[in-house]
């Protein structure tokens, strides 16, 4: 069954994912550079209010939260927490990506790939770049791992 | 202390502000690579054709402007796809020159040759293309 994102399960499916893909435990097996947030800004007013429809995704959003962060911490190719942040939470990571409703989903929706995003300015990168480009190919891979999820879009 | 900032017109250009946090946090770890920014002088411009964004390093000896467009008469122009920037940013430097032997320096060369890479100005500006591609370096 589809998991709406960017709920709690999917947040748990996500670790799942990030620990069942060997191409994620290969490419981040030296990460050891700390917590990377992903910062989801709900600026889609549509998906915004199915959002607050949806029977699981109305449960955990407060009232006033127009921001969702999800933190991983990872080290050497594995997850080993991913949960759900309050935005503030989430810029205390080591690295924070951040983006809108709609390029989120392009990103999950393999249209839109992260690293060009961020050249194009649709995506936000916080953190120190040069650790970040010598692991790209294991951000990708996390990436990827998000892509494996069967995720159900609240306005679709 | 070197100064990297980006231009008003660059402040929606993601790769503009990339490489402003490349270098800057790349100085931050290399030191020594400081007296390269002060030796960088002339218009270095990038262009990303896959994803048609591209910038131009206004450098005047220790200080850069990095601005939103290609802005002539730049001494370096490099031409490539997105993908293949980072890449460059991933070559290594071995005694002080960038080292095109190891895998990486190879695929590099192997994209300059195939034509995926374009250097205008290489032949040209040799040290510059050096310097600025120390400063790329995250090695």
């Amino acid at each position: 069954m589809a998991i709406p994102f960017p709920s709690e399960e999917w947040i748990a499916a996500y670790k799942e994912k990030i620990n069942s893909n060997p191409n994620y435990k290969e490419s981040g097996a030296n990460w050891e550079h700390g917590t990377i947030a992903l910062i989801l800004q709900l600026d889609d007013e549509n998906a915004l209010q199915k959002a607050r429809q949806d029977p699981i995704l109305s449960k955990q959003l407060k009232a006033d939260e127009t921001a969702v962060g999800v933190w991983l911490d990872l080290y050497h190719g594995v997850c080993k927490e991913a949960k759900r942040v309050s935005v503030d939470e989430a810029n205390q990571a080591k690295f924070v990506i951040s983006g809108g409703y709609a390029r989120w989903k392009a990103v999950l929706k393999k249209e839109l790939d992260p690293v060009k995003g961020m050249m194009q300015g649709k995506l936000k990168l916080k953190g120190d770049l040069p650790t970040i480009v010598r692991f790209v190919k294991a951000a990708q891979d996390l990436v990827d791992s998000a892509t494996m999820i069967d995720t159900k879009f609240v306005d679709e | 202390m070197a100064l990297i900032e980006l231009d008003t017109d660059a402040r929606d250009n993601g790769l503009a502000g990339m490489i402003r946090d490349l270098i800057s946090q790349n100085l931050a770890n290399h030191a020594d690579r400081e007296k390269d920014l002060k030796a960088l002088d002339g218009n270095i411009a990038i262009v990303a054709r896959d994803i048609e964004v591209s910038l131009t390093l206004v450098c005047t000896r220790g200080s850069v402007v990095i601005h939103d467009g290609v802005r002539p008469p730049c001494k370096l122009t490099i031409t490539t796809d997105s993908d293949n920037i980072l890449k460059l940013s991933t070559l290594k430097i071995t005694g002080g020159l960038p080292n095109y032997f190891d895998k990486t320096g190879r695929e590099i060369l192997g994209l300059l040759f195939g034509g995926k890479l374009k250097i205008r100005g290489l032949l040209a500006h040799p040290v510059l293309l050096t310097r600025i591609t120390r400063l790329f370096s995250v090695y």
